[in-house]
């Protein structure tokens, strides 16, 4: 990846478009952010004397996967052994259930005797494989049987691989199957994480990204809470992410108790509780343009525009200076000017204001106005959808609606009759 | 003379779209529809307008949502598309149609959210055309798949009428036209646009006084509005129809007046592509009122710099 920064609206609009899991992100784009609550979570799991069971929650596009591949890297530093387990690609379920997660651990697990230091250890590597394949042999049943002797470990990779594509019924038979074996799967995982580490002395910690994504709130409450006994049982430290709705959610006390810390990405705080300017994070956000882009193109004032007007959530930051890009190219002009950020704006406004029920108005008046949140439905639903955001500012937290519904607000209130 | 230029929002839209389809390599871009029977017109003239392969995938509704997302994966993956592509050395781009399907046999949409990898890594860009009534259901039932657009495109009925309206009237058949735009206005009678088009479809018709009433209502909407380019417009509009009842003093008065506009417009905002496209016009409607008549020599000053 290039380390020059675009110097046309074309490049520029490509240069926004790069993911955090490209090579070469952290060395060349990737913007350190003083609010993340990474740090803490490492020393979490530094200081826990035993395996480290934690919790992370993000607004969607807050920056929560850029933030996780980072503490991938930070504990790579650290001589920690990092499994990323990114929910959405590995699982591809809509309907998540613990044993899924259990599967999925395995998959990652036979992956990780193809390291070079595990094939070495021929004898060590049979006996892994013993147990996996004895596991297979129970899980894997009638389908497969046929051609179980050809059943290879790579075969059952696959086939766990396939489960998450299956049909309903299937899935349901092999999750039971599953759930009847769950003692057992947990302690081939335990000896094959145990084994790892010894082999490459180095301690295992998984991070399972977007597995909020994968199920209901109810569900994932339920694997959390039913089923806590089954990931406090597995041997390594375990990074799992959950919805911010979960946090407001009636039983997330006992979660919160279950768990140790629960970590919480804000938004980037944009804009203070007092609703003045917060000039150190904005620059956070105008120094991830500038990374990728030259102020030929965009103007400092533009990207600060952009910045304030995103709320602090740097999908909706990139989306409009891309939107920004393409106006100005729509118009034959090669700098984005004010005009264009702010049609940029107005399209955000417009979507953000799809699916609002005309009572979920007074609520949101009523978050714009107080700062202050409650449990109820409508809020959760409205934070869940990022119509309302939680900031932290000196470890407390408050409320604000997004700018672009403090833009709504705004224009309701100038078509009220007076 | 009328070299007034019919004011096209649908192509403004189709511009905007096109030009994001340039500037893009994998965008999801959304484009909802509220009257299906116009579609074609919309994506004919989307296809004419920009210099790209488009390639159709079409929802099946006899297989689930997983599995058309599926066909959708393999249509894409062919390799058949980046071998045209490279040969004709255009970009490929995917428009995927009928996913109200998938709302019709009530599928579980938030499905959609566990493609969000997937269609974030497509190599092409690809455009979801729906039905405007799904847009909010897709925002609130896949939140994580609606969060990955880059724009929803709204294409509105009454400005695909005004753009059928305008193609009839570029042929010379304004009874036709006027048909498309009170179609369109009997939906929206209070749409300046159609107002607009309206007057300069009667003034080709030479139907002066009531072109003017129509470009009156108008600027009463854009003046209501402070919409200062749509104002411009109908100063400008005014300027020829009154050049062609011979009403020269006037002609001359709004003339001043719409290049005072422009270039207020421009310093305060930038050029634009409208900004752009009316003093084109305006240039070519002085150079031709110059030659024609010696009491509009002085204007020759008023566009000479602009």
């Amino acid at each position: 990846m290039a380390a020059t920064r675009a110097e046309t609206l074309n490049d520029g609009f490509g240069s926004l478009s790069i993911e955090s899991s490209t090579a070469g992100f952290y060395t060349n784009l990737y913007v350190k952010r003083t609010d993340s609550p990474i740090n803490n979570l490492i020393n979490d799991i530094i200081n826990d004397p035993s395996y480290a069971k934690i919790l992370f929650s993000g607004h969607r596009g807050s920056g929560k996967t850029t933030e996780l591949y980072n503490l991938q890297s930070l504990l790579q530093e650290r001589g920690f052994f990092v499994v990323f387990v990114a929910a959405i690609t590995d699982m591809k379920t809509y309907d998540l259930y613990y044993t899924d997660l259990l599967l999925a651990l395995i998959k990652k697990s036979i992956e990780l005797l193809s390291l070079q230091p595990m094939k070495q250890d021929k004898k060590l590597r049979k006996k892994l494989e013993e147990q996996l394949m004895q596991l297979a042999g129970e899980l894997v049943k009638e389908d497969v049987l046929e051609t179980k002797k050809g059943f290879t470990l790579k075969a059952f990779a696959t086939w766990i691989g396939l489960f998450f594509g299956r049909e309903a019924t299937t899935k349901t038979t092999i999750r039971s199957t599953a759930e009847a074996l769950t003692n057992k799967i947990i302690s081939t995982f335990n000896n094959m994480i145990s084994s790892v580490e010894e082999t490459l002395a180095q301690k295992i910690v998984i991070i399972v990204d977007d597995l909020e994504k994968t199920t209901t709130e109810d569900r994932m409450i339920d694997i959390l809470l039913n089923h806590a006994n089954v990931i406090r049982d597995l041997k390594c430290h375990i990074v799992l992410t959950i919805p911010p709705s979960l946090l407001y959610s009636p039983r997330f006390a006992e979660v919160a108790m279950t768990y140790g810390t629960t970590y919480f990405l804000p938004p980037l705080l944009v804009r203070k509780k007092d609703g003045s300017r917060n000039n150190q994070q904005i620059g956070i956000m105008e120094e991830i343009v500038r990374r990728r882009i030259s102020d030929k193109i965009i103007s400092t004032s533009i990207v600060q525009f952009a910045a304030e007007k995103s709320g602090g959530l740097v999908t909706d930051f990139t989306r409009m200076l891309k939107l920004g890009i393409n106006y100005a190219s729509n118009d034959g002009e090669s700098q984005v000017s004010q005009r264009h950020l702010q049609s940029a704006f107005n399209t955000l406004r417009n979507e953000y204001d799809r699916g609002i029920q005309g009572d979920q108005y007074l609520l949101l008046e009523n978050v714009h106005r107080t700062k202050n949140g409650n449990k109820d439905q409508d809020f959760r639903n409205l934070l869940f959808h990022l119509r309302i955001l939680e900031y932290s500012e000196s470890n407390l937290s408050w409320y604000d609606v997004h700018p672009a519904i403090e833009a709504l607000l705004k224009q309701r209130d100038h078509k009220k009759p007076l | 003379m009328n070299p007034i230029v019919y004011y096209d929002k649908l192509d403004d839209s189709i511009s905007e779209l096109a030009s994001l389809l340039r500037l893009s390599s994998s965008e999801v871009i959304l484009c909802s529809y509220n009257r299906k029977t116009l579609l074609d017109f919309v994506y004919q003239t989307l296809k004419d307008s920009a210099d790209m392969d488009f390639y159709e995938i079409f929802y099946d509704e006899n297989v689930d949502l997983v599995e058309n997302i599926s066909l959708i994966r393999e249509r894409i993956g062919y390799k058949f598309h980046r071998i045209i592509g490279e040969i004709s050395r255009q970009k490929v781009v995917f428009s995927v149609f009928n996913l109200e399907k998938a709302f019709d046999r009530k599928e579980s949409i938030d499905k959609l959210n566990l493609f969000r990898d997937f269609f974030m890594r497509i190599e092409n860009s690809v455009l979801i055309w729906i039905e405007d009534r799904f847009i909010d259901m897709l925002s609130s039932q896949a939140p994580d798949f609606w969060r990955i657009r880059t724009k929803v495109f709204v294409f509105d009925e009454t400005e695909i009428l005004n753009s059928i309206g305008i193609a009839w009237c570029k042929r010379k058949d304004y009874k036709q036209g006027l048909e498309y735009f009170d179609n369109a206005l009997s939906k929206n009678p209070k749409d300046p646009l159609l107002l607009f088009n309206k007057g300069i479809a009667l003034g080709d018709l030479t139907s002066y006084k009531d072109a003017l009433h129509y470009i009156d209502e108008s600027l009463a909407l854009h003046e209501d509005s402070s919409d200062r380019m749509g104002i411009a417009r109908d100063f400008f509009a005014k300027s020829i129809i009154y050049y062609n009842l011979s009403r020269y003093n006037d002609t001359k008065k709004l003339l001043y007046d719409v290049v005072d506009i422009v270039k207020e417009l421009e310093s305060s905002e930038g050029r634009s592509r409208h900004t752009k496209s009316l003093k084109k016009q305006i240039k070519d409607f002085v150079k031709q009122i110059i030659e024609k008549a010696t009491t509009f020599s002085n204007l020759r000053n008023l566009v000479e710099d602009f």
